[in-house]
């Protein structure tokens, strides 16, 4: 499959209702996944606390950012993204009757 | 080819999905307040956040592991983690006098091992290392901070329960804290050379009243004067606030300070109600904020540009959030008793904070032991100031 195609075109296009299901299906699986794995402990970095009693190092940082993000991709973007698929399922009717989830080609 | 047209739908399309979940999604964290702080006894979620600080002081390995996490970056926040849990342990003992047996026994554990270390490790292990590179102008050296926050752990302590080995403890510290204060034109001590921090400043006053509750009026001469000083000389010009430091002579060294002020005006109660409560209601004005149902605190007003710092954790631009002073902010609003922005704060600290409740214990992720400690006083503060102002009622 080509890159592009998740952007422009296809059922996982970024601009198909379907595709932003997709997207936001996938940033909660990648939240719950960061968060079973426990790096919900590394947010101590925020008050400029070390996790593991050493210096803050660089992997802390990087797993505190990455759940920090994935965290606010879930709660914030998801829900976003299915009220825009919802929206934008209804507008592509009403603008490209017959081209419900593939309004670009 | 991208059809415009798409682009546009799409776009437009996130744009109503964003302007119906970002206004709402505070439903999703807000809860009732009274989960966390009630009149009597300690709700549940509140309940949880002190059984995880019992919990450390009653396990060695866990508290040294916990102290080394936030020592690694800043000792001060060993000191005031002990204080603030103190303080809370005092007000719990007030609320639940069943359970006051209890929560002396890890009062003076606290207080001992804390007197044990001041003794054993000297006037900087409480201190950030550049409290070394310049001598302290008064003499001896001694730190405020350090002096305050002992004195009042042991003063809480006493307020629940006369201890009399901590008797003339509190009493040779406050005369210590009173004589060196003195020796400022403006009446302001040093907790590190030269600096003298407000909130150390406030935190002494609140011991000196409960001294003098405690052991009988000594000094509201002092008290009074130093109140005077602070409302003619010390005030911020543009925000009437109680600036975050000053040196030695009183001169500001930097502006009012979201993660001192909130400190201050709740430790001004103990002594002057009524200028405590202007200091909150302008740091509410000038610091307090909230978006979308979500409640923060700035830690520099917009009058100040500030830099970001240990105390006041990474600032978000822009908006000028500051995890620190959103914190202790909500401790402000629980002593002033402002429930709508106590609402907005806890929203925020359930979105931002990223609790975790394991085995009975909660606490928040983002925070560490003294930012938990804050917030259990936070929202079991009162009885113990209540029954100072009762005790000075009664002996006038």
């Amino acid at each position: 499959m080509k890159w592009s195609r998740l952007v422009y075109g296809g059922r996982w296009s970024l601009f198909a209702p379907s595709g932003l299901v997709a997207r936001a299906v996938f940033v909660v699986l990648v939240f719950v996944i960061l968060h079973t794995i426990g790096w919900r402990a590394y947010t101590t970095a925020l008050s400029g606390t070390s996790p593991t009693g050493q210096q803050i190092g660089y992997s802390d940082m990087l797993k505190m950012v990455a759940y920090v993000l994935s965290y606010l991709f879930a709660t914030v973007l998801a829900p976003i993204l299915l009220i825009a698929a919802a929206v934008l399922s209804l507008l592509t009717r009403r603008f490209h009757p017959g081209e419900p989830s593939t309004p670009i080609k | 080819m991208i059809q415009i047209k798409g682009v546009l739908l799409m776009f437009v399309s996130v744009l109503i999905g964003a302007a119906i979940c970002l206004p709402s999604l505070h439903f999703f964290f807000k809860t009732d307040p009274r989960n966390y702080r009630t009149e009597g006894s300690l709700p549940e979620a509140t309940r949880a956040l002190a059984a995880r600080h019992l919990a450390l002081w009653r396990n060695s390995t866990l508290r040294e592991r916990e102290l080394a996490q936030m020592r690694a970056s800043n000792a001060e926040w060993d000191l005031m983690g002990r204080m603030f849990l103190v303080l809370s342990l005092a007000n719990m003992a007030c609320r639940e006098p069943d359970r006051a047996a209890e929560y002396l026994e890890v009062m003076d554990t606290i207080i001992d091992d804390t007197l044990r270390l001041e003794r054993e490790e000297g006037l900087y292990h409480f201190l950030m290392p550049y409290a070394r590179e310049m001598p302290f102008a008064l003499k001896p050296e001694r730190s405020l901070f350090v002096d305050g926050e002992i004195a009042i752990m042991m003063a809480a302590r006493r307020m629940v329960e006369e201890k009399p080995d901590y008797k003339p403890l509190v009493q040779e510290r406050i005369d210590t804290i009173v004589a060196r204060m003195k020796e400022s034109p403006a009446l302001l001590a040093e907790s590190y050379p030269n600096e003298c921090w407000v909130f150390c400043n406030t935190v002494a006053i609140a011991v000196i009243k409960l001294g003098d509750v405690l052991d009988g009026p000594r000094y509201g001469e002092f008290i009074d004067e130093w109140l005077a000083v602070a409302k003619r000389d010390l005030l911020d010009p543009e925000t009437g606030l109680l600036c975050a430091s000053y040196g030695l002579s009183g001169d500001a060294l930097q502006g009012p300070e979201g993660s001192s002020i909130w400190m201050a005006a709740h430790c001004l109660q103990v002594a002057d109600q009524k200028f405590a409560r202007d200091q909150y209601r302008r740091a509410r004005h000038e610091l307090g904020r909230s978006m979308f149902g979500f409640g923060y605190a700035r830690e520099w007003p917009a009058s100040y540009v500030g830099p970001a710092d240990v105390d006041s954790g990474p600032i978000v631009p822009v908006l000028g959030i500051s995890p620190g002073a959103s914190g202790l902010a909500i401790m402000g609003a629980t002593a002033f008793g402002d429930t709508d922005y106590f609402l907005r704060l806890l929203t925020s600290l359930r979105f931002a904070g990223f609790p975790l409740e394991e085995d009975g214990q909660l606490r928040f992720c983002s925070s560490n032991q003294v930012g938990d400690a804050v917030l259990l006083y936070a929202m079991v503060l009162g009885p113990l100031w209540e029954k100072a102002r009762a005790l000075e009622e009664t002996r006038s």
